[in-house]
C-alpha cells in the first residue's frame, strides 16, 4: 500500500527544517531555532509513523471504518476521566485535597474505560462468531 | 430523504457521554458560541468605558480584567475550538468515513476544553479577580509580585486545560484523515475544506504543546520562582508564547478559508479553480506561519528582525495564490448571491484589508511606530473578526441545513450580513487611525483628542451586537418554523451532501459513488447529464 498519506507530513518536515536552518544562521538566541527544529523533528517522526502504519496495512480500508463497532454510543467513563483531570488541575490552585479527589476520580474513570473496552471487544467477538456459524450453517 | 420532521432534543446522558462525532462537533460549536456571547458582553463593557476619555464605567483594574478575559475568551474558548469543531463534524463526512478516529479522545477533549473555560471564568469569583495580564500573560507582568492572587492562577490552569483539549481534537482530525478515508478517497481527492483542516491540525499539534509548557513554567515561576527571573527570562517566555501565539491565528483562519472555498465553488456553479496549487500553498503557508512568530517581538530588539520580517512578508505569496484561486473560481461562474455567498465575499474583501495591514507591520521600522497601539488592535480584529468570523458565518449558513435538516431564513441572513458589515467597518476602521495617531492599546482612559473616533468605534460595537441578535433570531425562527432542507439544497459538490440531513449515526447508509476527484457529487451530476445527452 502506498505511503502517500505521509507526504504532507514529509513536505512540512522538510520545509520547517530548511526554515530552522536559516534561522539558526540568523538568530543569536538559540531558543528560536530549537523550537522550529523541534517542530520539524516532531513532524518528521509523525511522517515516519504514518508511512509505517500505512505500509503495515492500517491505512484507509473497510476494517478501519468498521472500528466504530468497538466504540459505544455513550462513554460515561470518558467524562469521568475528564472530571478527574480537571479536578487535579484546579486542585493545584485550591489545595491538595482537590488533587487527591481528582486522582481518585481519574482512577475510577480509567478502570471504567478498561471495562468498556473489554466489553466492547467481547461483543465484537460474539458477533463475529455468530456470523461465522451462520455462514457455515 | 430528510429526517428533520421536528426538533428532537438530545438526552442528558448523550450530552455528557455521546461519542458520535457530529453530536460532539455540535456540542463544541454551541459551547464556543456561548463563550463568544460572553466575550462580546465583555467587549461592550470595554467600549462603553472607552466612549468617553474620562469614563469610569469600570475601574482601571477591572478594565484590565475585561480586555484579558475578552481576548482569552475569543482566542482560547471561541474561535480556536470552533474551528476544530467544524473539522470534527465535517471531515469524516467529506472523506467518506463512518466516524472520527479516537471518538473517546475527542469526547475527553471537549470536557477538558469546557473545564478549562469554566476554570478561567472561576477567577471572577475570587477576591483578586480573574486573569488581568492580557491574553498573552507576559512575564514579569504575570508573575506573583505584579499579578498576585488565585484568579491569575486559575487563568493559567484554564488556558492549559483548554489548549490540551484543542490539541487532542486536532490529533483526532489528523488520525481520521490518515486512517479513515474511503477506499477511493486519495489524499489529492480530499475536498479543499478537509485539506485546510489537515494543515490546521498539523499546526495545532506542533505548536499547542509549547503553550502548555509555557503555562506550566509560568505557574512554577509564580509559586517557586527561578524560571523566568534571569535577564533573558521574559524574552524566553515571549518566544515560547508566540511560537504558539502566531500559529494559533492561522488555526483560527484556515478552516474558515476552507469553508469559503467550498461556498465559492458551489455558489459559482463551478469546480474549485487551481486545486493542486491551493493544496501546495496551504502546506507552504502553514509551514511559513510556524516561522514568523517573533514579528510580535520586533520592538524588543532581542530577535532576528531581518529573518522574521522576511518570512512574514513571504506569507503574501501563498496567500496570493489562494486569493487568486478564489477569484478565478468565481470568474465566469453562475453566481448565486445567497447568504453564505455574501458572507464569503465579505470575508474576501475584509480579510484583504486585515492581511495587507499585516504586511505593513511585518516591516520592523513601520512596526516600531504602531507596536502596542490601536493599529495592531484594528489589524487583528480585521483579520480575525471581519475575516474569520465572516467566513465562519459563511460556513454556518452553508452547512446549517445539513446539520439540522432545516433552512435558515434567507432574508434574515442577508440582514445579518449587512448589519455585520456596517458594524465591523464602523468599529474597526477608526482604530487604524487611532493607532496611527498614537493611542496605545489596553488603556482605560485617553486624551480628549481621541474621543471622536472612539465614539464612532463604540457605536459600531452596538451595531455588531444587533447583527448577532438578528442571527440568533434567525436560528430560533428557523428551528421553530421549520422549512425542510432536503439532502442537498445547495447542489453541493462534496460527499456530505450525499447523505441525509441531518446525517445518520454512522454517516452513510447507502454505498458511496465512484470518487475520482475532490468534487464527487459534481462529477456524478456531470456524468448523468452527459448520459442523458
Amino acid at each position: 500500500m502506498s505511503a502517500r498519506p505521509a507526504i504532507p507530513f514529509g513536505i512540512w518536515c522538510v520545509f520547517l527544517a530548511v526554515l530552522a536552518g536559516v534561522l539558526a544562521v540568523w538568530s543569536q538566541d538559540p531558543l528560536p531555532p530549537i523550537l522550529l527544529g523541534g517542530a520539524s523533528a516532531a513532524t518528521g517522526l509523525t511522517a515516519l509513523a504514518v508511512a509505517l502504519r500505512v505500509r503495515m496495512g492500517s491505512g484507509p480500508n473497510a476494517r478501519a471504518n468498521r472500528e466504530h463497532e468497538l466504540i459505544p454510543d455513550l462513554s460515561f467513563f470518558t467524562f469521568v476521566v475528564a472530571v478527574g483531570l480537571v479536578a487535579m488541575a484546579i486542585g493545584t490552585v485550591f489545595g491538595f485535597w482537590l488533587v487527591l479527589v481528582g486522582i481518585g476520580t481519574l482512577a475510577g474513570g480509567l478502570l471504567g474505560l478498561v471495562r468498556e473496552l473489554y466489553l466492547g471487544h467481547k461483543a465484537l467477538e460474539h458477533t463475529a462468531a455468530n456470523n461465522r456459524s451462520r455462514r457455515g450453517g | 430523504m430528510s429526517t428533520a420532521a421536528r426538533l428532537v432534543l438530545p438526552r442528558p446522558l448523550s450530552l455528557l457521554a455521546g461519542t458520535d462525532h457530529k453530536s460532539l462537533g455540535l456540542r463544541i460549536a454551541v459551547t464556543a458560541f456561548v463563550f463568544f456571547l460572553a466575550g462580546g458582553v465583555l467587549a461592550l463593557l470595554m467600549r462603553s468605558n472607552l466612549a468617553s476619555p474620562t469614563s469610569q464605567v469600570v475601574t482601571p483594574n477591572t478594565y484590565n480584567e475585561l480586555f484579558t478575559m475578552h481576548g482569552s475568551t475569543m482566542i482560547y474558548l471561541f474561535v480556536t475550538p470552533l474551528a476544530l469543531a467544524l473539522g470534527i463534524y465535517l471531515v469524516p463526512l467529506q472523506i467518506g468515513a463512518s466516524d472520527i478516529a479516537g471518538s473517546r479522545l475527542a469526547l475527553l477533549s471537549y470536557w477538558l476544553y469546557l473545564g478549562g473555560g469554566l476554570t478561567m471564568y472561576l477567577g471572577f469569583f475570587t477576591s483578586s479577580g480573574p486573569g488581568r495580564a492580557g491574553w498573552t500573560a507576559f512575564d514579569p507582568l504575570s508573575n506573583s509580585a505584579n499579578t498576585p492572587g488565585s484568579g491569575m492562577d486559575l487563568w493559567i490552569v484554564g488556558v492549559t486545560l483548554a489548549t490540551a483539549g484543542s490539541f487532542l481534537l486536532a490529533a483526532c482530525i489528523l488520525a481520521t484523515v490518515v486512517r479513515r478515508r474511503a477506499p477511493q478517497m486519495t489524499m489529492l481527492r480530499m475536498p479543499v475544506f478537509s485539506w485546510t483542516m489537515l494543515v490546521t491540525a498539523l499546526m495545532t499539534v506542533t505548536s499547542f504543546p509549547v503553550l502548555c509548557l509555557a503555562m506550566v513554567l509560568l505557574f512554577i515561576e509564580r509559586h517557586l520562582g527561578g524560571v523566568f527571573d534571569s535577564p533573558g527570562g521574559p524574552i524566553a517566555y515571549q518566544n515560547l508564547f508566540w511560537f504558539y501565539g502566531h500559529p494559533v491565528v492561522y488555526v483560527m483562519f484556515f478552516p474558515f478559508v476552507g469553508a469559503v472555498a467550498e461556498v465559492v465553488a458551489v455558489f459559482s456553479g463551478k469546480r474549485f479553480f487551481g486545486y493542486r496549487p491551493v493544496v501546495l500553498s496551504l502546506l507552504a503557508f502553514t509551514a511559513l506561519s510556524m516561522s514568523v512568530w517573533a514579528h510580535h517581538m520586533f520592538a524588543t530588539a532581542q530577535v532576528a528582525n531581518q529573518y522574521f520580517s522576511l518570512t512574514s512578508t513571504a506569507l503574501v505569496v501563498p496567500a496570493g495564490v489562494e486569493y487568486f484561486d478564489l477569484i478565478a473560481t468565481m470568474w465566469g461562474g453562475r453566481i448565486r448571491l445567497t447568504a453564505p455567498m455574501l458572507f464569503a465575499l465579505g470575508f474576501i474583501l475584509q480579510f484583504l484589508i486585515g492581511g495587507l495591514s499585516g504586511i505593513f507591520i511585518g516591516s520592523p521600522p513601520l512596526d516600531y511606530h504602531v507596536h502596542n497601539s490601536y493599529f495592531i488592535v484594528a489589524h487583528f480584529h480585521y483579520t480575525l473578526f471581519a475575516g474569520s468570523v465572516f467566513a465562519l458565518f459563511a460556513g454556518v449558513y452553508y452547512w446549517f441545513p445539513k446539520v439540522t435538516g432545516v433552512m435558515l431564513r434567507e432574508g434574515l441572513g442577508k440582514a445579518h450580513f449587512l448589519l455585520l458589515m456596517i458594524g465591523t467597518s464602523v468599529t474597526f476602521i477608526p482604530m487604524f487611525f487611532l493607532g496611527w495617531e498614537g493611542l496605545p492599546r489596553r488603556v482605560a482612559t485617553y486624551p480628549p483628542n481621541f474621543q471622536a473616533l472612539n465614539i464612532i468605534a463604540s457605536s459600531g460595537a452596538i451595531v455588531i451586537a444587533v447583527a448577532i441578535a438578528v442571527f440568533l433570531a434567525n436560528v430560533a425562527a428557523s428551528l421553530y418554523r421549520r422549512v425542510p432542507a432536503g439532502d442537498n439544497p445547495w447542489e453541493g459538490h462534496t460527499l456530505e451532501w450525499l447523505t441525509t440531513s441531518p446525517p445518520p449515526r454512522h454517516n452513510f447508509t447507502a454505498p458511496l459513488p465512484t470518487i475520482s476527484s475532490y468534487a464527487p457529487l459534481l462529477d456524478l451530476k456531470t456524468a448523468e447529464m452527459a448520459h442523458e445527452r
